[in-house]
């Protein structure tokens, strides 16, 4: 059953040079239980797509399109509405597991909010929660630890407390925003491997951001590559690395092996720079990076076309793409 | 924590031994006759032995400046020349005017300024961030006693609220006791609060630029229950160190204040001390108030490490 439907979501950021699109018309669905990966290089508007799922996109940011969770459009709700998603039907982990912690709090404090907040109960019972929660994820010693406070942490125990704190009311959707890139690379597969178990556990959906293939290749279902606030293309994991139908998607992946991709395996920067966003062309995004790009890719946004069963790229070029990644 | 605060403490003792140093120095040691300040240029000559002997000048510099340091620890602050009574008794008398006024006005302060701080930082960039900024450079601009003046005359002199100046004593009850501070207190106040209110603005709005109130927000917390539970602490940091250097700024105003006021506390016992030169006040009262502000900077440290968990577990 359909958990979430995005249509055609836009979201527009004043810039000092009027309004620019970091995401335009992403559209995905997304149903209990399955993985979904967003990958694309920094600046492509990954964070952008996640805040607005969240609703907390930077003042002045406008989101428009449909979210549907559940058949109801996130963007009609009002904020008190809003809240009451937040932290209970959907849970957020953040990159920074240095600064997003509150650095005066206790961290059971802080991992029981979400369970006063929702569930009303009270702030004892709370904390006997989050500390149950805190052992679950693995913090050696929950009991005595939810006392502690960020800075008695390392890194990767509180990212594990970020992750008690995202789950404590059993979300159905989990938003894990680079959950590991600021992590050592020992600890980011211990934090991938915790996250994929509890969402199988509690059969969540969960949408994991990344530009670290390695992670997308072992952790989803599904792929979507983006590139200047677009989605432009749309794969199930297998279907992507056997097969990449897009010339951006090409690029991206070209400097990897096929098979085999171990952890930690970064993207090669294609060549040319990315466009500041007030500067993206309007149809196709990629235009002026795209090897076989012609006259008419700058005319009309490129529409989803089908590559493969469920497999899907923006690009009117597609034989031309295929035909180069033969020969 | 135990050792961050034995450590603050030393430091406490240290300042304070060298505050009284200096004013010694300042007062007893350096070129001049203290008894001929006190006395003034047409003196007696036997005038002058006399209050010479009474002031111990006959004896060496460090004897005395040890027997009075003695006198200060034990409460011994010798006798005024010019009352003729004990200064600790003086001083007393007097304190139980400034205390009280100090702490009313420091709490008037916070008030203020932690509400106008707090509305201006939540209507960043809106009309009431303005019209805060506005009132709050308007009061920096105002000196305190003038503004002192102009509550007398509008409060005092034309709405009859209040007495013009003067304290009943506490013996007359405690409600017109304080109603007698309340125009000191907001004179001194004013100034402070709109320092503190644009403190407390700025350090509000850079605690919301932080990642952890996206990530209150992401649980599922208003703007305000964020501000509230998770900002505030956050930015009293900043908050309490200037309201720290506030209080020591607000002990000197009372000088001028509880003299626009004719109140009969420490500030004004300062100014007739100076103007009677009457050293054993002036250096007593300097060192009292020295003191007062070392204390407080105490105390401040002591409110950083119950904040920030961070300080405690430093060293
Ligand atoms: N507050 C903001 N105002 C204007 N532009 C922004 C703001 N935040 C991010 N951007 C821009 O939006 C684009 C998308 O950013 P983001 O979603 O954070 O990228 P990603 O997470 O994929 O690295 C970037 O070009 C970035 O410069
Ligand atoms: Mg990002």
């Amino acid at each position: 059953m359909t958990l979430l439907q995005v249509e055609d979501l836009t979201v527009a950021l004043p810039t000092r040079r009027g309004w620019a699109r970091a995401v335009r018309d992403l559209s995905f669905t997304l149903d209990r239980g399955q993985t979904l990966g967003l990958v694309g290089e920094s600046g492509c508007g990954k964070s952008m797509t996640a805040l607005a799922l969240m609703g907390l996109l930077p003042e002045g940011a406008r989101a428009s399109g449909r979210i549907a969770l559940d058949g109801e459009d996130l963007l009609m709700l009002d904020e008190p509405e809003m809240c009451r998603i937040r932290g209970n039907r959907v849970g957020m982990i953040f990159q920074e597991p240095m600064t997003a912690l509150n650095p005066l709090q206790p961290i059971g404090r802080q991992v029981a909010e979400p369970l006063q907040l929702h569930r009303g109960v009270g702030r004892a019972e709370a904390e006997r929660e989050a500390v149950r929660l805190l052992d679950r994820v693995g913090l050696p010693n929950a009991a005595q630890r939810a006392h502690a406070h960020p800075h008695q942490l390392s890194g990767g125990q509180r990212q594990r407390a970020m992750i008690a704190m995202a789950l404590a009311c059993e979300p159905d959707l989990l938003v894990a925003d680079e959950p590991t890139t600021a992590l050592d690379v020992t600890i980011q597969g211990q934090i991938l491997d915790l996250v994929t178990e509890l969402v199988d556990e509690r059969g969540m959906a969960l949408i994991l951001i990344t530009h670290d293939l390695g992670v997308i290749a072992e952790t989803v279902d599904r792929v979507i590559v983006m590139y200047g606030g677009a989605g432009v293309e749309e794969a199930a994991t297998d279907d992507l690395f056997a097969y990449r139908a897009h010339p951006y998607s090409q690029g991206l992946f070209a400097a990897l092996p096929q098979i085999g991709l171990a952890r930690g395996t970064r993207l090669e920067p294609i060549p040319g720079t990315v466009p500041e966003l007030a500067d993206m062309p309007d149809a196709c995004t990629f235009v002026d990076r795209c090897p076989i790009a012609v006259g008419a890719c700058r005319a009309t946004p490129p529409p989803p076309l089908a590559v493969g069963p469920g497999h899907r790229a923006r690009c009117i070029r597609l034989d031309e793409a295929r035909r180069r990644s033969q020969g | 924590m135990a050792f961050f605060l034995l450590r603050r403490f030393a430091t406490l003792l240290g300042t304070l031994l060298a505050a009284s140093l200096v004013v010694f120095l300042v007062l007893e040691v350096l070129p001049g006759d203290p008894a001929q300040v006190m006395l003034g240029v047409d003196a007696q000559p036997d005038t002058l032995e006399a209050l010479r002997r009474k002031l111990g000048l006959d004896r060496p510099p460090l004897e005395r400046y040890l027997a009075w340091v003695v006198g200060l620890a034990t409460g011994d602050l010798g006798v005024s020349y010019t009352y003729s009574v004990p200064v600790s008794e003086l001083i007393a008398e007097r304190l139980v005017l400034t205390v009280p006024l100090a702490l009313i006005a420091m709490a008037l302060t916070v008030v203020i300024a932690l509400g106008l701080g707090l509305f201006a930082a939540s209507h960043h960039g809106r009309p009431g961030d303005w019209g805060v900024m506005t009132f709050s450079q308007l009061g920096i601009a105002i000196p305190n006693f003038w503004f002192a003046i102009l509550l007398i005359l509008y409060f005092s002199v034309h709405l009859g609220w209040f007495s013009a100046g003067g304290f009943p004593g506490w013996s007359a009850g405690v409600l017109p006791a304080l109603q007698s501070l309340l125009l000191p207190a907001i004179s001194l106040a004013i100034v402070q609060a709109a320092i503190l209110a644009r403190v407390t603005r700025s350090a509000v709005l850079e605690v919301l630029r932080e990642d952890f109130v996206r990530t209150a927000r992401a649980k599922g917390l208003t703007r305000r229950q964020a501000l509230w539970r998770h900002v505030l602490r956050n930015a009293l940091i900043p908050v309490i160190t200037i309201m720290g250097l506030q209080f020591a700024n607000l002990l000197t105003g009372t000088i001028i204040i509880e003299n626009v006021f004719y109140l009969p506390g420490v500030g004004r016992l300062v100014f007739q001390a100076i103007t009677q030169r009457d050293l054993i006040v002036v250096k007593d009262v300097v060192v009292l108030i020295a003191a007062l502000v070392v204390i407080v900077n105490f105390l401040v440290d002591v409110l950083y490490a119950v904040i920030d968990p961070r300080l405690r577990t430093q060293r």
